[in-house]
């Protein structure tokens, strides 16, 4: 009675923490809080990276949802954000003189194939949004980085300021 | 005895008590419906609330996901919405469109036990704010509940602003 008992408990402890139906959560991967500036320099610098285990996106349907975020710095010196997905550009978020800012971009990369994604992109800054509609390649099979850029215009330390991300998968 | 417990490995019981690390599943923790609108008064309303439980935010990095939704009225002028933790704001919109619909949502991450990191974004009928998203750093304790609100101010007319929905989730 007492072994009954106890596997009737652990079967309870089990059920009552798991979602409804766990096949269809949505999950965390990763999310950052750590900011990351650029350098005195205009070189295009990772401002924060995410390596996508191998096989994530292990079907097709299989998504993620990417949202990233950062500031720039109080002056008129032009600045660059990429989003990237593998190799893929998904967006240039911004390419402008964003003079004491915040940025925004959300991206949803979903798999049509074993070596092809369909993705949205869009950002907001300075009070508009924009969107780009891109279709990557990247294959499933292997890791794939996701990645935040900044460039500087103009070589001053600090211009643009990665400040989050989340990543989540959508099954 | 032996076979319940051949059983309970079976079914992944005991994987689950010996701690296996859990996937980092985003679970709702509430979701409101309710219509609420700003009185006829121009001072700031709470149109709705939910009580994140002491400790939900119980590590760095975990996050709380609030969305928001509703409209604002014909009434001419600059009306508003926004999302508070406590009294910080988190997602905030002030509009002079009339007759649309807005939207807030703002992320905010446990960054210490006392201390958080929001993001918020916001839209209204076609627009977004020309401030931008919102960036803050609420100074909360996490070790206690936090009221999470949607607040509306209005220009004097009843349902100048009105609330139409509400999800938080929770990320771990």
């Amino acid at each position: 009675v007492k072994g009954l008992v106890l596997v009737t408990a652990l079967l309870t402890a089990q059920v009552g923490m798991m979602p409804a139906n766990p096949a269809y959560a949505t999950r965390v991967l990763t999310n950052s809080t750590t900011t990351a500036s650029t350098g005195a320099n205009t070189t295009e610098t990772d401002l924060w990276t995410y390596s996508m285990p191998a096989n994530t996106l292990v079907a097709d349907g299989k998504a993620v949802r990417i949202a990233v975020y950062g500031s720039t710095a109080a002056n008129a010196n032009v600045k660059t954000v990429r989003l990237y997905f593998g190799s893929t550009l998904l967006r240039t978020v911004f390419s402008a003189a964003s003079n004491n800012e915040t940025w925004y971009a959300t991206a949803v990369v979903l798999r049509s194939g074993a070596s092809a994604e369909v993705a949205v992109t869009y950002n907001i800054i300075s009070g508009t949004v924009a969107s780009t509609n891109t279709a990557p390649n990247e294959a499933t099979a292997s890791p794939i980085v996701i990645r935040v850029t900044g460039q500087n215009g103009t070589a001053t330390a600090g211009d643009i300021v990665f400040r989050g991300a989340v990543v989540e998968l959508l099954p | 005895v032996k076979s319940l417990l051949v059983l309970a490995l079976a079914l992944g019981a005991v994987e689950q008590v010996s701690l296996v690390p859990q996937p980092r599943v985003i679970q709702t923790l509430t979701s409101n419906s309710t219509t609420a609108g700003t009185p006829a008064s121009v001072n700031p309303t709470t149109l709705w609330s939910y009580s994140l439980p002491a400790n939900a935010l119980d590590y760095d990095g975990k996050a709380i996901r609030v969305t928001a939704w509703g409209t604002v009225s014909a009434t001419v002028g600059v009306k508003g919405a926004q999302i508070q933790f406590n009294n910080d704001v988190v997602s905030v919109r002030g509009t002079g469109q009339t007759s649309v619909t807005w939207w807030l949502q703002a992320v905010v991450t446990r960054t210490g036990a006392a201390t958080l990191q929001g993001f918020g974004t916001d839209f209204t009928g076609n627009s977004v704010s020309g401030a931008g998203p919102t960036i803050s750093s609420p100074g909360i304790s996490t070790a206690t509940a936090i009221t999470i609100s949607v607040v509306g101010t209005g220009l004097g007319v009843a349902n100048d602003v009105v609330f139409l929905g509400s999800t938080v989730e929770i990320m771990p």
